[in-house]
């Protein structure tokens, strides 16, 4: 904030005037605020400290203040695994399929919900679209097994029968990603698209008559009026998963995983879910937990920036 | 009233969309019919055969399973109340917070956020949280959870945004009437934001309904555990447990679908139920000129 | 940006300081000074906490605990928590230094803790407890301690309890005799693959099917795991010729006649094609579904869930105890698996309740305490009908009382999962399947012993040079990739783990 240098006091006191009239202003939002500052502070900040034990060989017994410090040894630990770029590659690639193939699917969904007139279509659609939310992983993984197992899935039997021959689909690493892919979107667009049906909701329908008056067809008014309404979500949401670039989810993939096809599934999470639960090295997979969350700030870093250059708020 | 596009007839546009959403309906539905109707089969038929949807012997056997288990109807029961509970108090503090936050004149706004974006990326990791947890006083009782759980910050940067989108027009209008910072949001804002807000109570009803960890790391008593720990114990174990040895309901496959079902079914009614919250949003207070 | 970093480090120091008021630990806090004479007249709470699997645990006041507590003096609260996530609280638990007071160990954690003073040493007490000495293994007690000390009361595993079975009516059906050979072994199996046994007119059968590192624990699997020995591998760790421990890993020409042999099973569409993505116990799950005819199975559950769904979908199914087919030299064997688990008594508490607790497990192995916590309460769970007659009643479905003997604590007896209501017809044929597999159990050499390269990298190895045998097996690589796999292994740990294994094996001598 800039301060003009005035000699006059009667300056310096309407500053501190208008700087209280601020403070009055804002006194009862501080208050609304305060819940949740407090909840920051205590319950995310004060044992934010235990990221330290990254640096350290921790033991439960020893505590915080007597395990012993190593420096950087967990990270090199982890640069130095013969795994390293290979985990850190299938993470990213999983990702991006999740950034760029999953990520505009729920937009769609919501615009195609929007466009529909009846109510009870809609509100039933709504409903049944989210269902697998709810369905465990694991329930879903067997299912796809079910139908696509190499020895007796559904599908393959119906390609035998046909003729055809049977795809390995959950064995083959080629098939991985798509798997992985669909599986994803099954689960989750009906549920990620509620977001963007509620910043949807919020768009003023006198808009639509107007361009309707203006002949403007359906998609028009969808390109026009739809999306810009959703583009401040878009962008909002899209910062905060970049956020996440790292993480993907171990208990899916966990159920994928298998000896063939390893060398594309295996990520962090589930690397450190092996080795940090399995084996209990908490220091190390706070380690890799810390890498991995440093990638993810800087990507909203850049993110966040670059939204700002294009108009949007940002996350911060 | 509802939201979006009014048009009079039934366009192609109209039978293109009813036709995709048809289709998308189907392939998800399948499955899930699979797994609702394979919970009333027999262990045999669904180990032997493949995917199928009606099954040739159809027997109450696994629901006779969970209902005579005394751990299913209490963690039912318990999940019900953390899930009451904590999306109560969660959704009052998020909301507050991030309203508060969506203020751009706010002083110190920047930094606020800043903190909170920190927190979605970092974090203690489950010991510090444990310990602090211990240190309170509130291992073993649902506070643990809900206070834990005040404040997802996803939740909050997202409502936050939906805040600052809110017309400003509507805002100014409101404080030439001499509207303060409460009343402006609970008369104004709020009732404008009820598509979000009821986003966000699905949202941490969800979550709250899904407790699994944080229940298992924080609450000893067996009898206060949420549904989820039952549910994931049974369907993760493929029968290595005693179970059967003794029980009277033959455990299986289809108990697993049975409980899967069973925990969906509060989700499911959430929504048709919030849904007529969805349409409020808008049209309170429209804007002419 | 400079403020920020200053900030957020500021942040972190302060919430580090303020986690080190609360974290670790200072030492005993409560070693008892008493006599540790224990009065019975005294009622003393004891707090349990042990694994549970589906189906949770106890309610609060069931009557078994109503029943201990009446018995014994005691309060018994006991903590069930599930089996997937016990070690993380077993962890959190040690972070807080706040343990129960009798609990269940887990190996891993055990090995790591013994020396940090958290579990009473309980073979000086043992004189005093008749029940515990008669009914718990010596060498068992011993396994994973130090010298002379026992910290912590084994839980036992049926140390041989799964066998392999095979449709009687399907080798009938096709004119095949019992195999008894790998070979035979093959060619049996061969035929339940191609040439349609169960006579439906299509080919649904699969000829065996095996499971890799089955819930984690490191191995061949299902069927397979009968046909290791024969080919001459360890169960683990073997003592070769020299006196020294070898481990499976590196046995490189047994390794590849077993790999061949399943690689031409798999190409000849004898073995399961899935068997990469089968989890713990699909084997047995396609036998019960009729879709194999040989598996490995469990005989407790044989005739509660094994054979119902079988012979509802065909009640002419008839299994039959398959021994493990013998190799090329004759060499044949089921693999033991003994328990590394413990049962442990917290070293904190007062010397008085640690001997109530040594009591009360005293008394759950005795008859009468072996016979409550097994079956229950007579006229509650089951009745007497005559001296050898019993039968269950209802309320033994609702109450589960089993849960102590099948979750905690038990004798070392191969029959605990046997209750006196059974058909005694079914009680001898499981018996009869135990008997058997005693007979070809093969030994792991080198359990009890612990190196410490295997406890910080074992698993990750491991894992490795299982995905590259898989991978020969499947086909997708060729079988030098066997030599090259155990060449990787040694190099990144497995030479030190050999070299710390037999450390330890020679001063234990």
């Amino acid at each position: 904030m800039s301060i003009a240098f005035t000699p006059s006091k009667a300056a310096d006191s309407r500053q501190k005037r208008r700087q209280w009239a601020e403070w009055k202003r804002g006194l009862p939002v501080y208050l609304m605020i305060l819940p949740g500052v407090l909840f920051f502070i205590v319950f995310k900040y004060i044992p934010m400290g235990g990221i330290l034990i990254a640096f350290q060989h921790y033991d439960p017994f020893d505590g915080f203040m007597q395990s012993q410090w190593v420096g950087f040894d967990n990270f090199r630990r982890l640069f130095q695994d013969p795994d390293f770029w290979k985990i850190f590659r299938n993470t990213l690639v999983i990702s991006a399929l999740n950034l760029f193939l999953f990520f505009p699917v729920p937009i769609l969904l919501s615009l195609l919900l929007n466009e529909v007139r009846l109510k009870w279509f809609k509100k039933g659609a709504q409903t049944l679209l989210y269902v697998p939310h709810f369905l465990s992983w694991v329930v879903i993984v067997s299912m796809t097994v079910l139908l696509f197992s190499a020895q007796d899935g559904g599908i393959n039997n119906l390609l035998s029968t046909w003729g055809y021959e049977r795809i390995e689909v959950m064995t083959n690493p080629e098939y991985f990603r798509i798997v992985y892919l669909l599986q994803v979107i099954w689960k989750e667009a009906g549920w990620s698209a509620i977001i963007f049906l509620a910043a949807l909701a919020s768009v003023d329908p006198t808009l639509y008559e107007a361009a309707r008056v203006d002949g403007a067809s359906r998609l028009r008014q969808i390109w026009h009026i739809n999306l810009p309404a959703l583009r401040s979500t878009i962008i909002i949401l899209f910062i905060l998963r970049l956020g996440h670039v790292m993480d993907t989810g171990f208990e899916h993939i966990l159920l994928l995983q298998n000896s063939l096809n390893i060398d594309i599934s295996e990520v962090f999470d589930t690397y450190v879910y092996r080795v940090g639960i399995i084996e209990a090295e908490f220091s190390y997979t706070t380690a890799v937990g810390l890498f991995k969350a440093l990638i993810g700030l800087a990507l909203v870093y850049l993110a966040n920036r670059a939204s700002r250059k294009i108009g949007e708020e940002g996350v911060y | 009233m509802k939201s979006g596009p009014a048009a009079k007839s039934f366009s192609l546009f109209d039978a293109v969309i009813y036709f995709a959403l048809a289709l998308i309906l189907l392939m998800v539905l399948l499955p899930c019919l699979y797994v609702l109707l394979s919970s009333f089969s027999t262990k045999s038929e669904m180990l032997s055969r493949g995917f199928y949807l009606i099954p040739r012997d159809w027997t109450l056997n696994s629901y006779g399973y969970l209902f005579n288990n005394h751990n299913f109807t209490a963690s039912y029961w318990n999940a019900i109340k953390i899930t009451l509970g904590g999306t109560a108090i969660s959704i009052s503090v998020t909301t507050l917070m991030a309203y508060g936050l969506s203020r751009t004149w706010l002083r110190g706004r920047k930094a606020f956020n800043v903190m909170v974006l920190f927190t979605l990326l970092f974090s203690g990791g489950i010991i510090p949280t444990y310990l602090l947890t211990s240190q309170l006083g509130l291992l073993n009782t649902y506070w643990a959870l809900f206070l834990n759980n005040a404040i997802l910050p996803f939740n909050l940067i997202v409502m936050r945004s939906f805040f600052q989108n809110t017309p400003k027009e509507l805002e100014e209008a409101a404080r030439i009437d001499g509207c303060g910072e409460w009343t402006l949001f609970f008369r104004v804002i709020l009732p404008l934001s009820l598509a979000s807000v009821t986003t966000f109570i699905m949202f941490y009803a969800s979550f709250y309904w899904n407790s699994y960890f944080q229940a298992i790391l924080f609450i000893s008593d067996s009898q206060k555990q949420p549904l989820q720990v039952f549910l994931r114990q049974i369907v993760l174990e493929s029968g290595n447990s005693l179970e059967s040895v003794s029980n009277g309901y033959e455990y299986g496959p289809p108990v697993q679908m049975a409980v899967v079902v069973m925990a969906s079914i509060p989700m499911l009614i959430m929504y048709p139920f919030f849904q007529k919250y969805f349409d409020k949003g808008m049209l309170v207070g429209s804007v002419k000129g | 940006m400079k403020k920020m970093t200053a900030l957020s480090l500021g942040v972190l120091l302060l919430s580090a300081s303020a986690m080190a008021g609360c974290a670790g630990n200072s030492g005993a806090n409560n070693q008892g000074t008493g006599s540790g004479a224990d009065d019975p007249g005294e009622k003393i709470t004891i707090n349990l906490m042990t694994r549970s699997y589906a189906g949770g645990g106890w309610p609060p006041n069931h009557p078994v605990i109503d029943e201990l507590n009446k018995r014994l003096n005691i309060d018994l609260k006991i903590e069930w928590v599930p089996s997937a996530n016990y070690q993380e609280k077993l962890n959190v638990m040690a972070a807080s230094n706040n343990f129960p007071d009798v609990f269940y160990m887990t190996n891993t954690e055990f090995v790591k803790w013994q020396a940090k003073n958290v579990f009473m040493d309980v073979k000086p007490e043992l004189g005093k407890y008749p029940n515990i000495v008669k009914y718990i293994a010596e060498e068992s007690l011993q396994h994973f301690n130090p010298k002379d000390k026992y910290y912590g009361i084994p839980f036992y595993y049926q140390e041989a309890r799964d066998s392999l079975a095979i449709r009687k009516d399907w080798l009938d059906r096709l004119g095949l005799k019992m195999p008894e050979t790998v070979d035979e072994f093959y060619e049996v199996a061969k035929a339940f693959a191609l040439n349609d046994p169960d006579g439906n007119g299509k080919q649904d059968t699969v000829g065996f099917s095996m499971e890799i590192s089955p819930s984690g624990t490191f191995g061949f699997g299902g069927t397979a795991a009968f046909l290791t020995a024969s080919f001459g591998l360890a169960n683990k760790w073997k003592l070769d010729e020299s006196g020294k421990l070898i481990p499976m890993q590196v046995q490189s020409e047994e390794l590849k006649d077993f790999i061949g042999f399943m690689r031409k099973a798999y190409a000849e569409g004898v073995l399961d094609k899935d068997f990469p993505i089968l989890k713990a116990r699909d084997s047995l799950n396609k036998l019960e579904a009729g879709k194999a005819g040989v598996a490995n199975v469990n005989p407790q559950q044989l005739f509660t869930e094994t054979l119902p769904p079988l012979t509802k979908l065909d009640p002419k199914a008839e299994l039959v105890q398959l021994m493990p087919p013998a190799g090329a030299s004759g060499q044949r064997g089921t693999s033991s698996l003994p328990t590394g688990d413990k049962i442990v008594i917290n070293a904190k508490i007062d010397p008085q309740k640690q001997q109530r607790i040594l009591k009360m497990l005293d008394y759950m192995l005795s008859d009468e305490g072996y016979d409550l916590i097994k079956h229950g309460i007579e006229g509650v769970h089951y009745k007497k009908i005559s001296d050898t007659q019993y039968e269950q009643l209802e309320a033994s479905v609702k109450d589960r009382q089993f849960l102590l003997v099948g979750w905690f604590f038990k004798r070392f007896d191969p029959m605990f999962l046997i209750y006196k209501w059974m058909d005694p017809q079914e009680v001898a044929t499981i018996k009869s399947y135990f008997d058997n597999n005693e007979k070809v159990k093969i030994k792991n050499d080198g359990f009890g012993f612990v190196s410490e390269t295997a406890t910080k990298l074992g698993t990750t190895i491991d894992k490795k040079w299982m995905d590259a045998m898989v991978k020969v097996i499947a086909g997708q690589a060729p079988m030098e990739t066997i030599d090259q796999a155990i060449a990787e292994w040694r190099a990144s740990g497995g030479d030190a783990i050999i070299e710390e294994m037999n450390e330890a094996y020679q001063n234990a001598k």
